[in-house]
């Protein structure tokens, strides 16, 4: 809302500043969030009046014109005469700018000299006078030789408001008014709104409201004798400064009147009506209305219609129709003020896009009690600019009557909600002074008008009190009452330590959307049917890019690889701990599970290059050791990996995660064909595991082990294996065999050479036993060692190495 | 045989003196005082000497051994000395060379806000509270006294999935389950950080950002109390210095309601770019929870009262961090992740 500070000022005395008046309204809620002034593209333009026009003498389509420009008369040369003498025009005077860098010159026009240039609105960038081709001809009361922006007030201070949701009465200037009034103490000064109504000359028109669950009220007021003109001056500035542009006087006055009291006025060309009738009702299926734009709009049966007794000729409350639109021929209108439901406003307008400045404020609420009072006031301003003549009476169908609200007030229960010890009379004050009807008693009760629609029960007149009487002048007290205990849950614990593992492990936190494109599945190589492809879909995404919900986090990870490979970064590991969105079904009947999920993914070498030491390539192995370490410092016990095959990740390097029965995820190197269809072009490695299935089976609480009173034995043991046996299978065999005399087995080489088949590699543990009663002695460790190494040989075809 | 003796102490003090390394003077231990050494063959001679020699010949043997037993460790202490000089001397390293790093990782900006957040809040005894994104019209509206048409629902322009469900909009559904789960007990002293979803893509909104939830429900909860405790969260977060201004607003969920405004931590009150010449930088919403609001999750309104608020964690990083891109934080430039510790 557009608040021109001098308009203002017709409603209500002030002695402050625009920007004093700014900061007392913001401390009330009623956000200011700038003050500005009409922008003007010109400089050294000012009033001057037409001393003599004569023709030029050399030219026919040219005028010598003498204009005073209250310093001296001078000459200039003009190529119309669409004024007189003794009119005010601007004058641009040698030097002056205009907008589209336009610098006026002295010169000369066909042997006369120029000193100056009158301008015409275009010229000068205002746009006022439309569809006036000539100079902008002033009032003649316009003091002379005044700067032209001065004398327009284009520079009047414009107060644009910010206002929330509830406060649809200040959508009217002297709704604004009232709320200044609460703030200062001065009274509102309403305009004077007689009108002398006379016998009718033209048939009354039938008002029939059908709809009226969605019209609360019909006002009408029909107007003869309709001279349609241009707008005084000052009225075309002032619909400027509201952001409205002028058009012609009785359209001007409808808005001028809308921006006053806040209530959506529409003119009807009275002639245009069919029947002289006018209905409020529902369109009917497929109805077809082309509006004041010009588009051609199909209705649907809920959509609120003005009607005439044959077609719809407006959207109610929203915009007009083109075929009973105010023109330059119209002799005779009705004007409209009505009360339309919000939400059904709401509705049509969004199915057509519109958002019009009347769409708005019906929307946000409109006084029902206002209709009538803004429908005389356009009609006195019609009278007073002699656009035409009332005739008849002021037609009024009140279908369901709003009557102002008792509230009853609590002054106690206002002083405990706030906090703030105020006096009954301090808190009846702050209603009186915005014309509240107050009943003192031990209560108050506050009659509160209907305009005021955000005043619905005690605790709005508790913030309205709060609110007045000034939030920065509440006290700072603190919690009082039962302690409590802030602690993180286990859950929260663990996540945050989560978090710390993986940046302990150099791996950087990223935080991706929560939806992804559709296309993710097609890069991921997901197959159609797979139940990651059984995604949430939004039904109004912003763009295909963000339209679905992810299902996993690996391809929100790649997208950021490529981001900052794209950026020559090369050496990135990156984790996320958030939330995949997995549906039960589709289409959703329950809400879906929402699954805390961690996301892993790393390309490039470790460590960073170092003078002592070179980088080594990251491999399946660095991301298995992260998870690894992961699961170890979570106190998860007997995890394996098994090989698996996954759609995104390549045969042969990837990994399910087991603890027992329960999958905790996978581990494995992104698939070729997804790095070529991300354009990454570093090998990646990734994981991803369910945290839900994680938290299950950690076990942060440590219990501690005695140190050992016996010193354990240390042996290696190379075996030759075919490629068919897995290193756990080894390992397995070596505890199983070695039961608890083994406390360790490391795997601290794997090798592959000459001296071994092909087919076959070489593996070796360090095995570390140890018997917590005794000392271990050397025949007993060689004992065992050997039997290990026979069963390796009988159960794994295994070959011992020298 | 006397003469003998001195004569090899005379050689032994100069094969001390020149031994020019401990593994030398090892040596000459042993020639000396060795097992075979010619100090212990002297004293294997003495069975042959005359009982009136052989004290006065074994006294002096043993001076001799015990006096040269001596030069031994005195000598082998400098000599150790020295080698350990000479050793630090050639272990001299250019200590401007860089050191290993090691490589940790980064925790997300918004993640240590949050953090921070939480930490002030669990603090003064709240307790930290999750809830789903996907929510119900009913929870994320209705149950927060935004009926459907409600002009409020513009505000936040919403991900739906089908009418009745979608991306939440606010943290304050986490207000209602709290609710109907603890209702009536009090006191409640929750916060509830997470993803919430609005329609809005630009330089300073993006379609996902984070919240954090605020709610207290007691008896004789107050507007003054609200204030002391975003004070308080104020100065614990941006420094002691802070002030804070409550502004009168509007959220259907709360009343009163508020905004509410820190100085700048830019320019102090003076005036700058970042609080647009305010002096005062809006920060969260929050206010008096509506009667409505406690009624329909199970408080009566005549009894509890209580406050919530909200905050933009975005926000808050913008400022602490000096971070002028909102969309900086979804990208995960490594350049930008890196400076967060």
């Amino acid at each position: 809302m557009r608040v021109p500070y001098t308009w203002l000022k017709d409603f209500i005395d002030l002695d402050i500043s625009a920007y004093q008046l700014a900061e007392m309204l913001t401390q009330a809620g009623i956000e200011v969030e700038e003050i500005k002034t009409l922008e003007t593209n010109f400089t050294d333009v000012v009033v001057a009046e037409v001393v003599s026009l004569v023709k030029h003498p050399e030219a026919d389509n040219l005028y010598v014109v003498r204009v005073n420009d209250g310093k001296e008369v001078r000459t200039v040369v003009a190529g119309i005469n669409n004024f007189a003498k003794g009119d005010k025009v601007p004058l641009a005077k040698p030097g002056a700018t205009l907008p589209n860098n336009v610098t006026i010159k002295r010169t000369k026009l066909r042997g006369i000299e120029s000193n100056g240039m009158l301008c015409s609105a275009e010229e000068l960038g205002l746009p006022l006078n439309p569809g006036v081709n000539g100079v902008l001809v002033l009032d003649r009361g316009t003091p002379l030789g005044v700067p032209l922006a001065a004398a327009l007030r284009l520079d009047d201070p414009i107060l644009v408001l910010d206002l929330t949701p509830n406060r649809a009465d200040c959508l009217g200037l002297i709704g604004v008014a009232a709320e200044v009034a609460a703030l200062t103490g001065q009274k509102v000064q309403m305009p004077d709104n007689t009108l002398n109504f006379t016998e009718n000359e033209l048939p009354q028109p039938q008002v029939e409201v059908r709809a009226q669950e969605l019209c609360a009220r019909f006002t009408a007021l029909v107007i003869k004798d309709v001279q349609i003109a241009l707008s005084p001056l000052w009225l075309q500035v002032r619909l400027l400064q509201a952001g409205i542009r002028p058009i012609s006087n009785i359209v001007d006055i409808t808005n001028y009147v809308m921006w006053e009291w806040g209530q959506p006025l529409h003119a009807y060309d009275y002639h245009t009506l069919s029947e002289q009738t006018i209905m409020v009702r529902k369109a009917y299926p497929n109805e077809v209305l082309v509006t004041l734009d010009n588009q051609e709009r199909t209705l649907s049966e809920e959509m609120l219609v003005i009607a005439d007794a044959e077609k719809a000729i407006g959207l109610a409350g929203v915009m007009g129709g083109l075929a009973t639109e105010v023109s330059s021929e119209t002799k005779a209108v009705l004007l409209e003020s009505a009360h339309f439901n919000a939400a059904s406003i709401r509705r049509t307008g969004r199915a057509f896009g519109l958002y019009s400045e009347a769409q708005q404020r019906f929307e946000k609420g409109v006084d029902v009690n206002g209709c009538a009072e803004a429908l005389r006031r356009a009609a006195r301003l019609i009278e007073l600019l002699e656009a035409g003549k009332v005739d008849g009476e002021l037609l009024d169908e009140y279908v369901s009557p709003v009557y102002p609200r008792q509230i009853r007030l609590r002054p106690e229960r206002a002083r405990k909600l706030i906090g703030l010890e105020i006096s009954q009379r301090e808190m009846a004050n702050i209603f009186k002074r915005q014309g509240f009807g107050v009943t003192e008693g031990t209560q108050l009760h506050v009659t509160v008008p209907t305009s005021r629609s955000d005043l619905q029960e005690e605790v709005d007149l508790i913030e309205e009190v709060a609110r007045i009487y000034g939030y920065d002048k509440i006290p700072t007290t603190f919690l009082s009452g039962q302690l409590t205990q802030g602690r993180l849950t286990e859950r929260q614990r663990t996540l945050s330590k989560i978090r710390q593992l993986l940046v302990s492990c150099g791996l950087a936190e990223a935080v991706c959307y929560s939806f992804i494109s559709p296309q993710q599945f097609e890069l991921l190589r997901i197959p159609q049917g797979h139940f990651l492809r059984h995604a949430l879909s939004l039904a109004n995404p912003l763009s295909v890019e963000q339209s679905v919900m992810r299902t996993m986090l690996t391809g929100g990870l790649l997208a950021a690889l490529v981001y900052n490979q794209n950026r020559n970064q090369h050496n990135i590991r990156l984790f996320e701990l958030g939330t995949v969105f997995l549906p039960a079904a589709e289409p959703l009947a329950a809400l879906p599970e929402e699954r805390t999920t961690l996301g892993i993914a790393m390309m490039g070498s470790l460590p960073t290059e170092h003078w002592q030491q070179k980088a080594v390539e990251i491999d399946f192995f660095t991301v298995k050791g992260i998870v690894e370490t992961l699961l170890t410092r979570l106190g998860i016990k007997g995890f394996s990996f098994q090989n698996t095959e996954l759609p995104w990740c390549q045969p042969g390097q990837t990994a399910e995660v087991w603890v027992g029965d329960v999958s905790l995820g996978w581990v494995g190197r992104i698939h070729p064909e997804v790095l070529d269809n991300y354009d990454l072009q570093q090998s990646v490695f990734a994981a991803e595991l369910n945290v839900e299935n994680l938290l299950a089976k950690t076990q942060l609480v440590t219990s501690y082990t005695p140190l050992p009173r016996y010193p354990a034995v240390l042996r290696d043991m190379a075996v030759v294996v075919p490629d068919t046996i897995s290193a756990a299978d080894v390992m397995k065999l070596i505890r199983e065999v070695g039961g608890p005399l083994v406390e360790d087995v490391t795997l601290f080489d794997q090798y592959r050479g000459p001296q071994i088949p092909q087919g076959s590699r070489s593996l070796a543990f360090a095995v570390t036993y140890r018997d917590p009663s005794r000392t271990l002695s050397d025949e007993t460790v060689t004992e065992m060692h050997q039997q290990i190494e026979a069963a390796l040989a009988t159960h794994l075809g295994a070959g011992l190495r020298g | 045989m006397q003469e003998k003796l001195n004569g090899i102490a005379a050689s032994a003090r100069t094969d001390i003196s020149m031994a020019q390394s401990q593994e030398d003077l090892k040596k000459i231990q042993v020639t000396y005082l060795g097992k075979k050494g010619k100090i212990t063959a002297v004293l294997r001679g003495m069975g042959q000497l005359s009982p009136e020699e052989r004290p006065l010949i074994g006294s002096l043997a043993n001076k001799i051994r015990d006096e040269l037993a001596a030069l031994f460790a005195e000598r082998e202490l400098q000599l150790r000395k020295e080698e350990q000089e000479k050793r630090i001397e050639a272990e001299k390293v250019d200590i401007t060379l860089p050191g290993r790093p090691q490589e940790l990782g980064h925790f997300h900006p918004l993640t240590m806000v949050m953090d921070e957040i939480a930490d002030i809040f669990l603090g003064l005894g709240f307790s930290i509270v999750d809830g789903p994104e996907v929510e119900t019209d009913y929870y994320n509206f209705e149950a927060l006294n935004i009926p459907k048409d409600h002009p409020a629902r513009d505000m936040q322009d919403s991900f739906y999935f089908n009418p009745e469900m979608l991306l939440r909009t606010h943290t304050s559904p986490v207000q209602v389950h709290t609710m109907e789960k603890v209702a009536p007990q009090v006191p409640v002293r929750i916060i509830a950080p997470g993803k919430v979803y609005r329609r809005d893509d630009d330089a300073t909104h993006s379609p996902m950002f984070h919240q954090v939830e605020g709610l207290v429900i007691d008896h004789n909860v107050s507007l003054a109390d609200l204030k002391g405790t975003l004070l308080l969260f104020a100065q614990q977060m941006f420094g002691s210095h802070q002030q804070v201004r409550l502004r009168p607003s509007f959220f259907p969920f709360t009343e009163p309601s508020a905004e509410v405004d820190i100085s700048c931590m830019m320019c102090h009150g003076k005036g700058c770019r970042v609080c647009k010449d305010t002096g005062w930088i809006e920060i969260l919403g929050s206010g008096m929870v509506h009667p409505h609001v406690l009624e329909m999750s199970g408080y009566d309104p005549e009894v509890y009262t209580g406050y919530a608020f909200g905050m933009g964690v975005e926000r808050i990083a913008m400022l602490k961090y000096g971070v002028d891109d909102l969309r900086l934080f979804f990208l995960n430039d490594i350049r930008m992740l890196r400076q967060f510790r």
